[in-house]
């Protein structure tokens, strides 16, 4: 029987449809109706953040840690384009993000109305599609559409722009077999393989190489590919490197796993890819953050290239042997060709590559301390988000990642500020798990107006700052490169202590190395949102580094003798 | 860097249209000519941008505009790579009497009547240079107002128009 809804009700009974049972928001005049709208659908949980930027990162971390696209919603003008960071974030890192958008009733678009702007001109370069709907007779459709394209091959951000006077209108609406559920394990995934004689001629390339690694990357996590990577490379024998993207797509408890590689990978990992004569490379991009100076990247290596985007296959390097399609797919495919090998004077190579580093934190508080505390204290079963930085990398290579999908971070655009927020989606997805947010003291700063959100939300995250009263990295770089010139690095910080007391939150700060484990332990035993700053090194460094324009052949192990200009 | 065209066929709508040509810019690729016209099929617009571009990079362009939502085919050619296909359009003055005549002279041509009304008609005639050429040889007689010509283009074979695009008027128009 046909009922008078209005677009507001047509998207609320929309997302719905989609399986949509969380929106991250900040209400505002053009989304007003939609506000109205949404207590009548007690099945849509909204999550009132504190910044729109916010509400984008959460939704973003959210389809990170479901699998199943992340929702935000803002008002027009100075709403939308707070988004936008959020939806930079998503498309950088192939995450499905549906961000709903108000706008000013139709008559008055192109009229410079108060908070109206083109979010859609302005998202262009960072959405995979955009759509102003202009009738409520298409409201439904455009919505059920944004979730197939979130989700449909390479994941990543949509935007819906619904004008007033749209969320207003009214029309007899007829439910009809719905959207269906939009998920990137299932409805989104390409089923297409490479020809078997492709296929055929990777198993020859593998077969015959004398030093094969598998490289994986974020692919690996957005395909579910777990099983088949494992068995690929179990069947190989092949070392195992996992992008910063990729962390958490192998178990680093696994024999066969390396380690990260690039920028600030470890000079065994970076070493193997050099000497490398074949790289196996499963859903990656070749960022430039893993390869270094592309001329001198894998130069003895044939580069198998397992990727989904067509478009990203020879952009950054070179490939033997292009393998679209899904991960998981062309890894199940390759299974079924490979024979059996095992290398072990490479292997034994690769050991003689391996280097052992001291490092002297300030009151023993380790980076490697930490990080050993969050997984005996959550049982190894905690999701970790970082922030970006110097923590990020330390969280990168520290922390023992063994459950998939467990690490979370801003990868391609490197967006400060990422971690709380994200947490708080992650948090969502993965009820009753542990979930940490670690971030330097600079990147926290950027969104902790976001604890009022965990607080009045009930979200129990646990939040880490690494604080070295500095912006870390950037100091590090200016160290390194710029005559020690610290130049707007130093950062001040409040007491965070006294500021999470502020939030009605636990808060620790832990001074010294013996305060680590029995602070962890007891801020994971929290019931709600709990704040632990750890006063860490000012001046530790990321080891070993490969400067800006190197090779992965040349890595900086130790404190530079004399600091040097760079060029950018 | 060689003179490389650039084809895209997108939905005709401001959004595929922006996302298109923004791709295109930000491959910094230094552009030196941009057309726009009707597509090889109602309801959609041909991009014919022409650019100095490394082949290697023009063929991930290529792959880039494809994945757009909105766009239905994009190709790059170095500008002299054989076989040119040019888009011409041409106007011509109203038919009257000699519709059905018209209609059957565009077939021939292997064009395309995209229009036709009291103020005149427009055709579009895709081929190589001789092939066009020929074809607006063979329509001179109804009156050729203004030509215009795409430059060269890559565009599928079969690149005849879909179900839905018929043109404005038919033959009982004329009737």
């Amino acid at each position: 029987m046909p009922e008078l809804l209005t677009g507001a009700q047509i998207l609320c009974r929309a997302l719905l449809d989609q399986g949509v049972d969380t929106v991250f928001g900040y209400p505002g005049g053009a989304i007003m109706p939609l506000y109205h709208a949404l207590p009548e659908f007690p099945g849509l949980r909204h999550v009132l953040v504190r910044h729109e930027q916010a509400a984008a990162h959460a939704a973003d971390g959210f389809a990170r840690a479901s699998g199943r696209p992340g929702v935000c919603v803002a008002t027009s003008g100075p709403g939308a384009t707070n988004l936008v960071t959020g939806l930079a974030t998503a498309s950088m890192d192939s995450s499905p993000v549906v961000a709903i958008t108000g706008q000013v009733p139709r008559a008055m678009l192109g009229r410079d109305a108060f908070q109206e702007t083109d979010i859609i001109g302005i998202t262009l370069p960072i959405t995979k599609h955009s759509v102003m709907v202009q009738d409520i007779s298409e409201l439904a459709d455009r919505v059920h559409e944004a979730f197939a394209i979130a989700t449909e091959g390479r994941p990543g951000p949509v935007l819906i722009d619904v004008p007033k006077d749209v969320q207003n209108q009214k029309m007899e609406w007829v439910a009809g077999p719905g959207g269906g559920r939009a998920d990137r394990r299932t409805g989104g995934r390409s089923r297409d393989l490479p020809p078997r004689a492709a296929l055929l001629e990777a198993a020859r390339l593998i077969a015959e190489a004398k030093r094969p690694l598998m490289m994986v990357g974020h692919g690996v996590i957005l395909s579910d590919a777990y099983d088949e990577v494992r068995a690929l490379a179990e069947r190989t024998g092949m070392p195992v490197i996992t992008t910063l993207l990729g962390i958490s797509g192998f178990s680093e408890a696994h024999p066969l796993h390396l380690g990260m590689p690039g920028m600030h990978g470890e000079v065994h990992v970076n070493r193997a890819i050099q000497q490398a004569d074949l790289i196996l490379a499963i859903g990656l991009r070749f960022d430039d953050r893993v390869t270094g100076n592309t001329a001198g990247f894998a130069p003895r290596a044939k580069i198998i290239h397992v990727e989904l985007d067509p478009a990203e296959i020879g952009k950054n390097v070179p490939v033997a042997l292009a393998l679209p399609g899904d991960a998981r797919a062309v890894s199940r495919a390759l299974l079924g060709v490979v024979r059996p090998r095992w290398c072990e004077g490479w292997w034994q190579e690769i050991e003689g590559f391996r280097r052992s580093r001291e490092e002297t934190f300030r009151g023993g508080i380790t980076p490697s301390g930490i990080l050993r505390s969050i997984h005996q204290a959550s049982g190894g079963q905690a999701s970790i988000v970082s922030d970006v930085g110097q923590h990020q990398m330390w969280v990168a290579k520290l922390y023992p990642y063994r459950e998939p999908n467990t690490h979370i971070t801003s990868g391609g655009l490197g967006t400060m500020g990422f971690a709380v927020p994200a947490a708080m989606g992650v948090q969502l997805a993965r009820p009753g798990r542990p979930v940490w947010a670690i971030s330097g003291d600079g990147g926290f700063q950027m969104n902790l107006q976001e604890i009022a959100t965990m607080v009045q939300e009930q979200i129990p995250v646990k939040m880490a700052v690494f604080n070295n009263g500095y912006l870390g990295m950037v100091r590090q770089w200016q160290q390194f490169f710029h005559g020690r010139r610290y130049s707007a690095t130093p950062i001040w910080s409040p007491d965070y202590v006294k500021l999470a007391d502020a939030y009605g939150i636990a808060g620790y700060r832990v001074e010294e190395a013996g305060q680590i484990e029995d602070v962890v332990a007891r801020a994971s035993a929290e019931p709600g949102p709990t704040l632990v700053e750890f006063l860490i090194e000012q001046e530790a460094n990321v080891f070993p580094m490969v400067p800006p324009g190197g090779s992965l052949s040349e890595s900086i192990e130790g404190e530079p003798a004399a600091a040097a200009e760079v060029a950018s | 860097m060689i003179p490389t065209t650039i084809s895209i066929v997108v939905d005709e709508a401001m959004i595929p249209l922006d996302r298109a040509l923004g791709v295109v810019r930000r491959r910094n690729l230094r552009i030196t000519s941009l057309t726009l016209s009707p597509g090889p099929v109602k309801g959609t617009t041909l991009i014919v941008a022409q650019a100095a571009a490394d082949p290697a990079d023009a063929q991930r362009l290529a792959a880039q505009l494809r994945k757009l939502v909105g766009v239905r085919e994009a190709a790059v050619n170095p500008v002299d790579a054989p076989p040119g296909r040019q888009l011409a359009l041409a106007r011509l003055r109203p038919a009257g009497e000699r519709g059905r005549a018209l209609l059957a002279a565009v077939e021939l041509a292997g064009g395309t009547l995209l229009e036709a009304g009291p103020e005149g008609c427009v055709v579009q005639v895709i081929g190589t240079v001789p092939e066009v050429r020929r074809g607006l040889t063979s329509l001179e007689s109804f009156g050729i107002l203004d030509t215009a010509w795409s430059g060269p283009v890559a565009l599928a074979a079969q690149a005849a128009p879909a179900e839905d695009a018929v043109p404005t008027s038919t033959e009982d128009d004329w009737s």
